[in-house]
Formats: structure tokens, sequence, C-alpha cells
């Protein structure tokens, strides 16, 4: 017997498949969203962030990826902030602040110091950031990149651009480097997870041995040939 | 029979419901950490005749030892020791402008009192900002670029500055990342060598959320307006006594105003004062509220200060 179709059975609409395609996946349509989707091309960095001029010191180094580079500072490039001005028509003196610096053995890069690209650039209105960071559309987080900026570094020194480290800089830097090293393999008995952080400590002190090894004779200073000290 | 839902009795309901209280979005405000005494205040600029407040640093207070001499012979004079640090003050200012229909339908949320308190709040974070740029620039650095900021280290800096006979007391400001760091080697490290003080309702009360506790002599400020470093991996924090950094400000001449309000020393940090005046434009219907304020903060004695530079990653 066939069965009878009821009159309330309305002939079912075929219902949109969602796609199985695993290259196209589910659309916005297959997930039921009725409206769009705002297109968001901005990074969303609240906080201004504003230009800078990095300063120089002959005592500030560090070791980064194995490389012994100076640890530079920012002249942040904001009214009465360490000195700087900025007139009415809106552009900064940097003069007094410079001086102000130099004072205590600082020393300015320019921006275009590799003579190939400024080391700061404008991410967004008020957002200024250097090179190696890197602001992302739709969102207020900033990534780095260490090694880029090791390299960087190390190429200024390199290339006479700023003066290599002095041996007494890099022995107190060896002394410090020690030290860490001989606390992190105490700590390294009891928390095996320092052990990355003793590797990096060990690969940090050799960079700096090897720098001492091949940096340049210190310049001795004169002794006079008579003995200076008034003795009886 | 007929059944009346939400769509269909749309047109009777409103939009939303907005609720009187508010939240606060995410922001760093922390501004009573200029309280601090580490923190020296150069003065207030107003009628000085100038925009720069200079702090002289005298060599005196025993600063140079006798020498000796031998017998009936003369001692040779010598000048005083002195530095002098120049701190410019310049405008800071914000401002918020609204239509009077606008106004008039937020009164509840947006009025005067709540746009003045927001003044004077803005007036002491926008310092705390200038002098977080400022704590990882000194010479002396301690800290292992790209690791984690220990116990230890902190330690250490502060040693630093204990050798170097900087005037206390001593205070750390360091990024959310770094103070992160620095709990979970105490949690792990030093076996309670040196006991950790956590910051009480009364301290928070003085110098603000920011403010988490003592540890060895050193308070320590969280501030995330720590700038990045080193290509953005690193945080630039540090630990500093006073002297290290100086700060000014400038009141404002009395104009006698109605619509121009000096609030004296009301802000976070105690000692801003901060104008909040309105300015009106009439053939537009719009109603601005401006804030300004005159302040300026410079690195003071190079040595009373220890950056330290530790990764900024979690």
């Amino acid at each position: 017997m066939a069965k009878r179709q009821r009159q309330d059975d309305a002939p079912e609409e075929p219902q949109p498949q969602p796609s199985t395609d695993v290259a196209t996946g589910l659309s916005l349509a297959d997930l039921g969203v009725s409206d769009g989707l705002a297109q968001v091309n901005a990074p969303r960095i609240r906080e201004p962030r504003p230009g800078f001029v990095f300063l120089f010191h002959p005592e500030r180094w560090f070791v980064s990826h194995g490389l012994v580079v100076p640890q530079l500072k920012r002249l942040v490039l904001q009214n009465a902030l360490n000195g700087v001005r900025q007139g009415e028509n809106g552009r900064f003196s940097i003069s007094t602040a410079l001086a102000d610096q130099a004072k205590r053995g600082w020393q300015a890069l320019d921006p275009l110091v590799d003579g190939k690209a400024s080391y700061v650039y404008r991410a967004a209105e008020g957002v200024y950031l250097s090179r190696w960071e890197t602001a992302h559309a739709g969102s207020s987080t900033v990534t780095g990149d260490g090694k880029g900026y090791a390299e960087w570094l190390r190429g200024l020194v390199d290339t006479g651009k700023i003066p290599r480290p002095a041996p007494y800089v890099l022995e107190q830097l060896r002394d410090r480097l020690e030290g860490r090293a001989r606390r992190l393999q105490d700590q390294v008995r009891t928390v095996p997870s320092v052990q990355v952080d003793l590797d990096a400590a060990l690969v940090a002190l050799s960079a700096v041995e090897h720098e001492l090894a091949g940096g340049p004779n210190p310049t001795p200073i004169p002794k006079g040939a008579a003995n200076p000290l008034p003795l009886e | 029979m007929a059944t009346d839902t939400l769509t269909t009795l749309s047109s009777l309901l409103p939009n939303k419901v907005v609720t009187a209280e508010y939240l606060r979005l995410l922001a760093d405000r922390n501004g009573a950490l200029i309280r601090h005494p580490a923190f020296v205040y150069g003065g207030d600029g107003r009628g000085l005749g100038h925009v720069q407040i200079s702090m002289r640093a005298l060599g005196l207070d025993g600063y140079r030892i006798l020498q000796s001499r031998a017998p009936g012979t003369l001692i040779a004079p010598r000048a005083l020791d002195f530095d002098d640090f120049t701190c410019p003050v310049g405008p800071y200012s914000k401002a918020y402008e609204f239509d009077d229909l606008s106004r008039a339908v937020l009164e509840g949320l947006i009025n005067p009192t709540i746009l003045a308190r927001d003044a004077m709040k803005a007036t002491s974070n926008t310092l705390v900002s200038l002098a977080a740029q400022l704590v990882g620039g000194f010479a002396n650095t301690s800290g292992t670029p790209g690791s984690a900021l220990t116990a230890a280290q902190l330690l250490e800096a502060k040693a630093q500055l204990g050798i170097r006979s900087v005037e206390g007391p001593y205070v750390a400001v360091l990024s959310g990342v770094q103070f992160l760091h620095f709990e979970q080697s105490l949690a792990t490290g030093t076996a309670g060598a040196i006991q950790w003080l956590p910051a009480t309702a009364a301290m928070i009360g003085q110098y603000g959320d920011g403010f988490k506790g003592n540890w060895g002599g050193v308070d320590i400020f969280v501030s995330n307006r720590v700038p990045t470093t080193n290509g953005g991996v690193d945080h630039a924090g540090g630990v500093f006594g006073r002297g290290a950094l100086i700060w000014a400000n400038s009141s404002f001449a009395p104009e006698g105003d109605p619509n121009i309000v000096d609030f004296g020393a009301t802000d976070d940090s105690g000692r801003n004062p901060v104008r909040f005046e309105r300015s009106r434009t009439g053939l537009a219907g719009k109603t601005a509220y401006v804030t300004h304020a005159n302040l300026g903060i410079i690195e003071g004695i190079d040595e009373a200060g220890e950056a330290i530079i530790t990764k900024a990653t979690v």
C-alpha cells in the first residue's frame, strides 16, 4: 500500500550542506551568522609611543644570541622628558638633552647610522617603533626580533660606527656572567629546568672571553720614570 | 489566539538597557608612585621667570674628607664639588567635547564631576608614564637581557646602590612580567631567607595599586608603562634611590573665570596642580572639558640608579 502524503507534510526544502572541503571550511553563512565581520586593518595600540633616538654608552654592554653588543637606551621625544623641548611648531629640540646625556657618557646614534634604513618607523598614528618591532593589524601586541637587533648592533661595532668595548668593561661583564653561571650551576642540581639558563650563561661567557681575546690591547696609563710617591 | 514574542513587541521595547554602574577599561592607574620619597621634587615653576627648574647637588655634609698635611704647612683650598640638574616643564593636556544633546542624555554618566576626577587621575598617570620611560636608562645595569629576572639579581642591584652610597629608601619600578619572574624566583629559591613583605591596605592607600610590597629593603612597584628595549624583547625597569629622578611642575596663574577651576595638588601624586576648564562653543551647541597640567622629569644623579633589563615575555 502506497503511503498517503499528509496534507500538512510540506515537501522538505533541501538544507544547505556545510562545505566539507578542508581548504574552504565553513563560511559565516554556514555557521548561521546573519551579519558580517568588521574589517580591522590598523594595530590597536591604545597609548601613543613617541619617537626616539638611540643613545650608546661605552660601559653598557651585554651578550645577545652569542654576540657582545652595546645596551642602548632611548631618548624619547616627548616634551619636558629628560630635557627634550617641543616648540610651538611641534618639532623637538634635543640639543640640550643630548648635552646633558653627553655629560654622563652617552652618545647619540643618528637614525640612519647604518646608512641603509632608519632604525625607527611609524607603525600607526602616534606609534613609533624600532625596526625590529612589529605591530599587528587588529591587535595591541607588538612582537620583537631580538636576534635581528643583536646582529644589527654587532654590525655597527664591526664597522666602527660604535667603538669596541674596553677590556675593563668586558672583564666586568665576564665577572658578572661567571657569578651567574656559578649560581645556576648550584641551582640546576635541584631545578633541572634551569639547565636552559645555564647553557645560555655559558654561551654568553664564552662570547665575552672570545671578545676579550680578540680585542685591541689596552692603552696603558703612562708611568713617570721617577717615583711619584713623596716618600722619605 | 496570538502569542506575542520579543520580536512582535520589538517596537515597544528599548533597544537596550544600560546599567548605572560602569566598568573601567583596562589601564595602568598607578599615579601615586610619584609619592615615593625616592622621587625628588624640584619645585613649582610658577613665578620663577623660567620654564626650566634647576636643582643643585652639592658635595657637602662630609662628601670630601679631611686631607692630612705636614705640620706648619698651608692647606690648599679646594673647589666645592657640585652638579646641577635642569628640569624643563612643559604643557600636557587632554580634552573631551560633547554636544548639548549627548550631555543631556548622558547626564548621569558623563558630567563635570566625573570628568574632573578623570582629569586628576590622568595627570598623575601622565607623570608616572614619563617616569617609567627613564627608570631603565641608568648607565649601570643588572639583570640578564633575554632571561627572567631573579631575586638574586634584584639583590645585586640593591647592593650596587649601597656600594655607591646611594641614599635610600630604594624603589624598584618593574614591568608586570618582571615582577612575575621575580615572584617565581622567590617561590622556587631563597627559601624565605629574605622575607617578602606584601603591601598592606594602608600602603596601597598611600602609594596606589602598583605598590606590591617590600623585599630586602626595596619597595617594589609594578607599572606596565615600563618600556621595552633590545628590539622589543626585553623590559627596561630599574631600581633607584634618592636623586636618580627629579621632577617638577608649575601651577597656574589665577584667571578669575568661573569656567576655569584650578585644583590644588589633589591628583594621586599629591603635588600636581591641575587646571580643569569648560570651553563652550555656543553657536554649535558644544561644550569641551579640557585638562591642563605643566610637568617635567629628568634623570638626576646617574649613579643613584641601576637599570634592570630582563626578558619581556612570560
